[in-house]
Protein backbone atom coordinates (compact mmCIF):
# COMPACT_ATOMS: atom_id res chain seq x y z
CA UNK A 1 0.00 0.00 0.00
CA UNK A 2 1.35 3.44 -0.86
CA UNK A 3 1.79 5.90 1.98
CA UNK A 4 -1.04 8.34 2.72
CA UNK A 5 -0.36 12.08 2.72
CA UNK A 6 -2.81 13.91 4.95
CA UNK A 7 -2.47 17.68 4.44
CA UNK A 8 -4.58 18.42 7.53
CA UNK A 9 -1.66 17.40 9.64
CA UNK A 10 0.71 20.07 8.36
CA UNK A 11 -1.45 23.23 8.54
CA UNK A 12 -0.91 24.52 5.04
CA UNK A 13 -1.86 28.16 4.57
CA UNK A 14 -2.45 27.72 0.89
CA UNK A 15 -3.67 24.70 -0.88
CA UNK A 16 -4.89 24.24 -4.37
CA UNK A 17 -6.36 20.95 -5.45
CA UNK A 18 -7.81 21.05 -8.90
CA UNK A 19 -8.06 19.43 -12.25
CA UNK A 20 -5.37 20.62 -14.56
CA UNK A 21 -5.16 20.27 -18.29
CA UNK A 22 -3.03 20.78 -21.33
CA UNK A 23 -4.53 22.56 -24.27
CA UNK A 24 -3.76 23.06 -27.89
CA UNK A 25 -4.50 26.49 -29.24
CA UNK A 26 -5.31 27.51 -32.74
CA UNK A 27 -3.66 30.88 -32.52
CA UNK A 28 -5.27 34.20 -31.87
CA UNK A 29 -7.85 35.30 -34.40
CA UNK A 30 -8.34 38.84 -35.68
CA UNK A 31 -11.18 39.31 -33.24
CA UNK A 32 -8.79 38.70 -30.39
CA UNK A 33 -10.12 35.40 -29.23
CA UNK A 34 -8.07 32.25 -29.10
CA UNK A 35 -9.52 28.86 -29.82
CA UNK A 36 -8.53 26.05 -27.54
CA UNK A 37 -9.07 22.41 -27.32
CA UNK A 38 -7.85 20.14 -24.63
CA UNK A 39 -5.23 17.60 -25.59
CA UNK A 40 -4.68 15.73 -22.35
CA UNK A 41 -7.51 13.24 -22.76
CA UNK A 42 -9.73 14.75 -20.07
CA UNK A 43 -7.60 16.39 -17.41
CA UNK A 44 -5.71 15.23 -14.39
CA UNK A 45 -5.43 16.20 -10.74
CA UNK A 46 -2.84 18.54 -9.43
CA UNK A 47 -2.46 19.35 -5.74
CA UNK A 48 -0.23 22.09 -4.42
CA UNK A 49 0.30 22.84 -0.78
CA UNK A 50 2.40 25.69 0.46
CA UNK A 51 3.33 27.53 3.63
CA UNK A 52 2.71 24.70 6.02
CA UNK A 53 3.36 25.33 9.64
CA UNK A 54 4.90 22.52 11.53
CA UNK A 55 7.48 22.13 14.22
CA UNK A 56 7.62 23.35 17.77
CA UNK A 57 8.35 22.19 21.23
CA UNK A 58 5.25 20.25 22.17
CA UNK A 59 4.87 16.54 21.75
CA UNK A 60 2.22 16.99 19.07
CA UNK A 61 4.54 19.28 17.10
CA UNK A 62 7.28 16.72 17.38
CA UNK A 63 5.02 14.05 15.98
CA UNK A 64 3.98 16.25 13.08
CA UNK A 65 7.60 16.76 12.15
CA UNK A 66 8.31 13.07 12.40
CA UNK A 67 5.23 12.33 10.30
CA UNK A 68 6.50 14.74 7.63
CA UNK A 69 9.92 13.16 7.57
CA UNK A 70 8.43 9.71 7.45
CA UNK A 71 6.19 10.47 4.49
CA UNK A 72 9.04 12.17 2.67
CA UNK A 73 11.21 9.12 3.23
CA UNK A 74 8.46 6.85 1.97
CA UNK A 75 8.02 8.82 -1.22
CA UNK A 76 11.67 8.25 -2.06
CA UNK A 77 12.15 11.54 -3.87
CA UNK A 78 9.07 11.10 -5.99
CA UNK A 79 9.78 7.68 -7.40
CA UNK A 80 6.99 6.13 -5.35
CA UNK A 81 3.33 7.00 -5.46
CA UNK A 82 1.37 8.42 -2.54
CA UNK A 83 -2.34 8.61 -1.81
CA UNK A 84 -3.16 12.27 -1.15
CA UNK A 85 -6.23 13.08 0.95
CA UNK A 86 -8.22 16.12 -0.18
CA UNK A 87 -9.93 16.86 3.17
CA UNK A 88 -12.72 19.09 1.95
CA UNK A 89 -15.61 17.75 3.91
CA UNK A 90 -17.62 20.95 3.94
CA UNK A 91 -18.20 20.70 0.23
CA UNK A 92 -19.24 17.09 0.35
CA UNK A 93 -22.83 15.82 0.64
CA UNK A 94 -22.07 14.22 3.97
CA UNK A 95 -24.39 12.62 6.51
CA UNK A 96 -24.77 13.72 10.11
CA UNK A 97 -22.49 13.40 13.06
CA UNK A 98 -20.94 10.12 14.08
CA UNK A 99 -18.73 9.35 17.05
CA UNK A 100 -15.50 7.50 16.65
CA UNK A 101 -12.64 6.57 18.92
CA UNK A 102 -9.90 9.14 19.24
CA UNK A 103 -6.87 7.49 17.67
CA UNK A 104 -4.61 9.44 20.03
CA UNK A 105 -6.59 9.74 23.27
CA UNK A 106 -5.85 12.84 25.28
CA UNK A 107 -7.05 14.16 28.63
CA UNK A 108 -10.13 15.79 27.16
CA UNK A 109 -11.75 13.08 25.22
CA UNK A 110 -11.40 9.51 24.18
CA UNK A 111 -13.90 9.89 21.38
CA UNK A 112 -14.20 12.35 18.53
CA UNK A 113 -17.00 13.21 16.14
CA UNK A 114 -17.11 13.42 12.43
CA UNK A 115 -19.59 13.25 9.60
CA UNK A 116 -20.77 9.80 8.75
CA UNK A 117 -20.03 10.18 5.08
CA UNK A 118 -22.31 9.65 2.17
CA UNK A 119 -22.35 6.22 0.71
CA UNK A 120 -23.15 5.42 -2.87
CA UNK A 121 -23.25 2.51 -5.23
CA UNK A 122 -22.88 2.67 -8.98
CA UNK A 123 -26.12 1.52 -10.59
CA UNK A 124 -25.17 1.97 -14.22
CA UNK A 125 -22.30 3.13 -16.36
CA UNK A 126 -23.70 5.21 -19.17
CA UNK A 127 -20.73 5.73 -21.46
CA UNK A 128 -17.10 4.71 -21.65
CA UNK A 129 -15.14 1.89 -23.16
CA UNK A 130 -14.88 -1.79 -22.21
CA UNK A 131 -15.10 -2.27 -18.45
CA UNK A 132 -16.19 1.31 -17.86
CA UNK A 133 -12.78 2.65 -18.81
CA UNK A 134 -12.91 6.39 -19.57
CA UNK A 135 -16.57 6.70 -18.60
CA UNK A 136 -17.71 10.19 -17.68
CA UNK A 137 -21.38 9.58 -16.94
CA UNK A 138 -22.77 7.17 -14.38
CA UNK A 139 -25.90 6.76 -12.33
CA UNK A 140 -25.70 5.89 -8.68
CA UNK A 141 -27.70 5.17 -5.57
CA UNK A 142 -26.56 7.66 -2.98
CA UNK A 143 -27.57 7.93 0.62
CA UNK A 144 -26.56 11.34 1.82
CA UNK A 145 -27.70 14.21 3.94
CA UNK A 146 -27.48 16.83 1.28
CA UNK A 147 -28.56 16.57 -2.27
CA UNK A 148 -25.92 16.42 -4.95
CA UNK A 149 -25.66 19.73 -6.77
CA UNK A 150 -22.60 19.29 -8.91
CA UNK A 151 -19.11 20.28 -7.84
CA UNK A 152 -18.81 17.55 -5.24
CA UNK A 153 -15.94 15.15 -5.42
CA UNK A 154 -15.90 11.44 -4.96
CA UNK A 155 -13.43 8.61 -4.93
CA UNK A 156 -13.60 5.30 -6.70
CA UNK A 157 -11.22 2.62 -5.62
CA UNK A 158 -9.88 0.53 -8.47
CA UNK A 159 -8.09 -2.72 -7.82
CA UNK A 160 -4.91 -1.73 -9.62
CA UNK A 161 -5.21 2.02 -10.25
CA UNK A 162 -5.94 2.63 -6.57
CA UNK A 163 -8.10 5.46 -5.27
CA UNK A 164 -8.86 8.11 -7.88
CA UNK A 165 -10.77 11.31 -7.34
CA UNK A 166 -13.46 12.66 -9.66
CA UNK A 167 -15.32 15.93 -9.65
CA UNK A 168 -19.00 16.04 -10.48
CA UNK A 169 -19.88 18.46 -13.25
CA UNK A 170 -23.64 18.17 -13.49
CA UNK A 171 -26.52 16.18 -12.10
CA UNK A 172 -29.02 15.71 -14.87
CA UNK A 173 -32.54 14.46 -15.09
CA UNK A 174 -32.78 10.77 -14.48
CA UNK A 175 -29.92 10.90 -12.01
CA UNK A 176 -27.17 11.03 -14.61
CA UNK A 177 -24.00 12.12 -12.89
CA UNK A 178 -21.41 13.57 -15.23
CA UNK A 179 -17.93 14.20 -13.98
CA UNK A 180 -14.33 14.78 -14.95
CA UNK A 181 -11.75 13.38 -15.44
CA UNK A 182 -12.66 10.15 -17.27
CA UNK A 183 -12.55 6.99 -15.19
CA UNK A 184 -9.11 5.52 -14.72
CA UNK A 185 -8.88 1.77 -15.02
CA UNK A 186 -12.61 1.09 -15.11
CA UNK A 187 -15.82 1.04 -13.13
CA UNK A 188 -18.54 -1.56 -12.75
CA UNK A 189 -22.11 -1.63 -11.57
CA UNK A 190 -22.03 -2.25 -7.83
CA UNK A 191 -18.76 -0.43 -7.16
CA UNK A 192 -19.04 1.80 -4.15
CA UNK A 193 -18.63 5.55 -4.38
CA UNK A 194 -16.93 7.29 -1.51
CA UNK A 195 -17.91 10.89 -0.78
CA UNK A 196 -16.28 10.89 2.63
CA UNK A 197 -12.62 10.21 2.17
CA UNK A 198 -11.54 11.88 -1.04
CA UNK A 199 -8.17 10.59 -2.06
CA UNK A 200 -6.19 10.37 -5.25
CA UNK A 201 -3.08 8.42 -6.13
CA UNK A 202 -0.41 10.96 -6.96
CA UNK A 203 3.29 11.48 -7.17
CA UNK A 204 5.61 14.37 -6.41
CA UNK A 205 5.83 16.87 -9.24
CA UNK A 206 9.59 16.81 -9.20
CA UNK A 207 12.34 15.23 -7.23
CA UNK A 208 13.61 18.61 -6.11
CA UNK A 209 10.49 19.87 -4.36
CA UNK A 210 11.29 21.72 -1.19
CA UNK A 211 11.43 19.21 1.60
CA UNK A 212 13.64 21.02 4.04
CA UNK A 213 12.69 21.06 7.66
CA UNK A 214 14.21 22.29 10.88
CA UNK A 215 12.60 22.81 14.28
CA UNK A 216 10.14 25.22 12.70
CA UNK A 217 9.40 25.00 9.05
CA UNK A 218 6.95 26.09 6.43
CA UNK A 219 7.16 23.28 3.95
CA UNK A 220 5.62 23.29 0.50
CA UNK A 221 4.89 20.30 -1.62
CA UNK A 222 3.24 19.65 -4.97
CA UNK A 223 1.70 16.54 -6.38
CA UNK A 224 0.37 15.49 -9.74
CA UNK A 225 -1.88 12.55 -10.43
CA UNK A 226 0.00 9.35 -11.09
CA UNK A 227 -0.58 8.65 -14.75
CA UNK A 228 1.18 5.46 -15.67
CA UNK A 229 -0.66 2.20 -16.10
CA UNK A 230 -0.08 0.23 -12.91
CA UNK A 231 0.31 -3.05 -14.78
CA UNK A 232 3.21 -1.94 -16.92
CA UNK B 1 -14.60 18.68 -29.67
CA UNK B 2 -11.38 17.72 -28.01
CA UNK B 3 -8.39 15.96 -29.38
CA UNK B 4 -5.30 14.17 -28.24
CA UNK B 5 -2.42 12.75 -30.16
CA UNK B 6 -0.58 9.49 -30.09
CA UNK B 7 2.25 7.62 -31.66
CA UNK B 8 2.12 4.05 -32.89
CA UNK B 9 5.44 2.40 -33.58
CA UNK B 10 5.13 -0.92 -35.38
CA UNK B 11 8.07 -2.53 -33.63
CA UNK B 12 7.75 -6.00 -32.19
CA UNK B 13 5.73 -5.81 -30.02
CA UNK B 14 3.91 -2.70 -31.22
CA UNK B 15 4.38 0.35 -29.02
CA UNK B 16 1.40 2.66 -28.66
CA UNK B 17 1.65 5.86 -26.66
CA UNK B 18 -0.84 8.67 -26.34
CA UNK B 19 -0.79 12.04 -24.69
CA UNK B 20 -3.59 11.54 -22.19
CA UNK B 21 -3.80 9.82 -18.84
CA UNK B 22 -4.48 6.12 -18.53
CA UNK B 23 -5.38 3.55 -21.12
CA UNK B 24 -7.23 4.29 -24.32
CA UNK B 25 -8.81 1.48 -26.30
CA UNK B 26 -9.17 1.93 -30.03
CA UNK B 27 -11.30 -0.33 -32.18
CA UNK B 28 -9.95 -2.34 -35.09
CA UNK B 29 -9.48 -0.20 -38.19
CA UNK B 30 -7.32 0.09 -41.26
CA UNK B 31 -4.17 -0.01 -39.17
CA UNK B 32 -5.12 -2.20 -36.24
CA UNK B 33 -6.21 -5.78 -36.90
CA UNK B 34 -7.84 -6.02 -33.51
CA UNK B 35 -8.85 -3.57 -30.80
CA UNK B 36 -5.70 -2.12 -29.34
CA UNK B 37 -4.64 -0.30 -26.23
CA UNK B 38 -2.73 2.95 -26.17
CA UNK B 39 -0.77 3.60 -23.02
CA UNK B 40 -0.99 7.08 -21.57
CA UNK B 41 0.90 8.77 -18.84
CA UNK B 42 2.87 11.58 -20.31
CA UNK B 43 5.71 9.45 -21.61
CA UNK B 44 5.73 11.50 -24.78
CA UNK B 45 7.81 14.59 -24.18
CA UNK B 46 7.60 16.13 -27.55
CA UNK B 47 5.75 15.25 -30.69
CA UNK B 48 6.85 17.36 -33.59
CA UNK B 49 4.95 19.40 -36.09
CA UNK B 50 4.73 17.76 -39.42
CA UNK B 51 3.55 18.74 -42.84
CA UNK B 52 0.24 17.41 -43.87
CA UNK B 53 0.53 17.95 -47.56
CA UNK B 54 0.06 16.09 -50.72
CA UNK B 55 3.30 16.35 -52.62
CA UNK B 56 4.97 17.74 -49.52
CA UNK B 57 8.71 17.65 -49.26
CA UNK B 58 10.54 14.82 -47.56
CA UNK B 59 10.79 15.40 -43.86
CA UNK B 60 12.74 14.18 -40.93
CA UNK B 61 11.22 14.50 -37.50
CA UNK B 62 12.27 13.65 -34.03
CA UNK B 63 9.94 12.21 -31.45
CA UNK B 64 11.17 12.43 -27.92
CA UNK B 65 9.94 10.20 -25.13
CA UNK B 66 10.84 9.81 -21.50
CA UNK B 67 13.91 7.68 -21.00
CA UNK B 68 12.96 6.26 -17.63
CA UNK B 69 9.44 5.07 -18.29
CA UNK B 70 9.42 1.26 -18.32
CA UNK B 71 7.56 1.08 -21.61
CA UNK B 72 9.90 3.35 -23.52
CA UNK B 73 13.06 1.92 -22.01
CA UNK B 74 11.96 -1.45 -23.36
CA UNK B 75 11.48 0.21 -26.71
CA UNK B 76 15.06 1.41 -26.70
CA UNK B 77 16.76 -1.62 -25.20
CA UNK B 78 15.09 -4.89 -26.00
CA UNK B 79 13.05 -3.87 -28.99
CA UNK B 80 15.64 -1.52 -30.39
CA UNK B 81 16.58 -3.60 -33.46
CA UNK B 82 12.98 -4.09 -34.54
CA UNK B 83 12.29 -0.36 -34.30
CA UNK B 84 14.59 0.44 -37.20
CA UNK B 85 12.57 0.66 -40.36
CA UNK B 86 9.30 0.21 -38.48
CA UNK B 87 6.26 2.10 -39.59
CA UNK B 88 5.43 5.03 -37.35
CA UNK B 89 1.96 6.48 -37.33
CA UNK B 90 1.18 9.85 -35.85
CA UNK B 91 -2.36 9.51 -34.62
CA UNK B 92 -4.98 12.03 -33.69
CA UNK B 93 -7.83 11.03 -31.41
CA UNK B 94 -11.02 13.04 -31.52
CA UNK B 95 -13.25 13.10 -28.46
CA UNK B 96 -16.73 14.44 -27.93
CA UNK B 97 -17.60 16.81 -25.10
CA UNK B 98 -17.89 13.91 -22.67
CA UNK B 99 -14.42 12.73 -23.60
CA UNK B 100 -15.65 9.71 -25.46
CA UNK B 101 -13.57 8.60 -28.40
CA UNK B 102 -15.34 9.39 -31.65
CA UNK B 103 -12.63 9.14 -34.24
CA UNK B 104 -9.12 7.85 -34.75
CA UNK B 105 -7.28 9.63 -37.51
CA UNK B 106 -3.90 8.48 -38.77
CA UNK B 107 -2.51 11.79 -39.81
CA UNK B 108 0.85 10.78 -41.13
CA UNK B 109 2.98 7.71 -41.67
CA UNK B 110 6.71 7.73 -41.25
CA UNK B 111 9.51 5.22 -41.19
CA UNK B 112 11.61 4.91 -38.06
CA UNK B 113 15.23 5.49 -38.90
CA UNK B 114 17.33 5.57 -35.84
CA UNK B 115 16.87 5.49 -32.13
CA UNK B 116 19.17 7.47 -29.90
CA UNK B 117 19.32 7.61 -26.16
CA UNK B 118 20.60 10.85 -24.80
CA UNK B 119 21.62 11.22 -21.21
CA UNK B 120 22.74 14.59 -20.00
CA UNK B 121 23.94 15.73 -16.64
CA UNK B 122 21.99 18.52 -15.04
CA UNK B 123 21.94 20.22 -11.73
CA UNK B 124 20.51 17.76 -9.29
CA UNK B 125 20.45 14.77 -11.56
CA UNK B 126 20.50 13.47 -15.07
CA UNK B 127 17.97 13.70 -17.84
CA UNK B 128 17.59 10.75 -20.12
CA UNK B 129 15.44 10.90 -23.17
CA UNK B 130 14.94 8.55 -26.05
CA UNK B 131 14.74 10.17 -29.43
CA UNK B 132 13.27 8.36 -32.37
CA UNK B 133 14.20 9.88 -35.66
CA UNK B 134 11.59 9.25 -38.28
CA UNK B 135 11.44 10.18 -41.91
CA UNK B 136 9.06 9.94 -44.79
CA UNK B 137 9.67 7.16 -47.30
CA UNK B 138 11.73 9.43 -49.51
CA UNK B 139 13.85 10.99 -46.77
CA UNK B 140 17.38 9.67 -47.16
CA UNK B 141 20.62 9.88 -45.34
CA UNK B 142 22.76 11.48 -48.00
CA UNK B 143 25.37 13.90 -46.72
CA UNK B 144 24.58 17.53 -46.57
CA UNK B 145 26.39 19.49 -49.27
CA UNK B 146 29.54 21.29 -48.14
CA UNK B 147 28.53 24.71 -47.05
CA UNK B 148 31.87 26.32 -46.22
CA UNK B 149 35.31 25.95 -47.74
CA UNK B 150 38.14 26.38 -45.33
CA UNK B 151 41.82 26.21 -45.81
CA UNK B 152 42.15 23.50 -43.18
CA UNK B 153 39.69 21.27 -44.99
CA UNK B 154 41.40 21.82 -48.28
CA UNK B 155 44.86 21.16 -46.83
CA UNK B 156 43.61 17.86 -45.53
CA UNK B 157 42.32 16.93 -48.94
CA UNK B 158 45.36 18.13 -50.93
CA UNK B 159 48.17 19.59 -48.83
CA UNK B 160 49.78 21.62 -51.60
CA UNK B 161 46.65 23.40 -52.79
CA UNK B 162 46.62 27.05 -51.76
CA UNK B 163 43.30 28.05 -53.25
CA UNK B 164 41.61 28.72 -49.92
CA UNK B 165 44.63 30.31 -48.26
CA UNK B 166 42.87 33.57 -47.53
CA UNK B 167 39.49 32.17 -46.56
CA UNK B 168 40.21 32.49 -42.88
CA UNK B 169 40.65 36.19 -43.40
CA UNK B 170 37.15 36.54 -44.63
CA UNK B 171 34.52 37.11 -42.04
CA UNK B 172 30.82 37.25 -42.51
CA UNK B 173 29.69 40.49 -44.05
CA UNK B 174 33.13 41.52 -45.22
CA UNK B 175 33.56 42.27 -48.89
CA UNK B 176 36.87 41.65 -50.65
CA UNK B 177 37.88 43.71 -53.58
CA UNK B 178 39.32 41.91 -56.52
CA UNK B 179 41.44 43.16 -59.37
CA UNK B 180 44.25 45.75 -59.35
CA UNK B 181 44.44 48.11 -56.43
Amino acid sequence: MPPVFDPARFNFDNQSIDIDGISTSGGTALSGITDYNQSDGGGFWRAEFSDGEIGGTSNADREDVLAWRSIVAQMKRGTRVVDVLFNDRWHQPVLGIQAYTNPAPDLISSSLFRSGGAVGTVTSVVNGQAGGLRATIITADILSERQLKGGERFTLLHSTWGPRAYQIATIEDGGLISFIPPIRGGVEVGDSIDFDTIACRMQLVSATDSLSLGLYADPSISFVEYMRSPDE
Amino acid sequence: MNESYGIRIAADPIARLWSGVGDLLVPADIVEDAPARYIGGGAIINAPDFQQLINGTAERLEIRVSGVDAETVALARTEGPSVIGAKVHLVRFDFDDDWQLVDVEYEAVFRADKLTVSSTSEEGGRTRTITLSVGTENTNRSRAPIAFFTQQDQQRRSPDDLIFDHVSGITLGKSRRFGPK
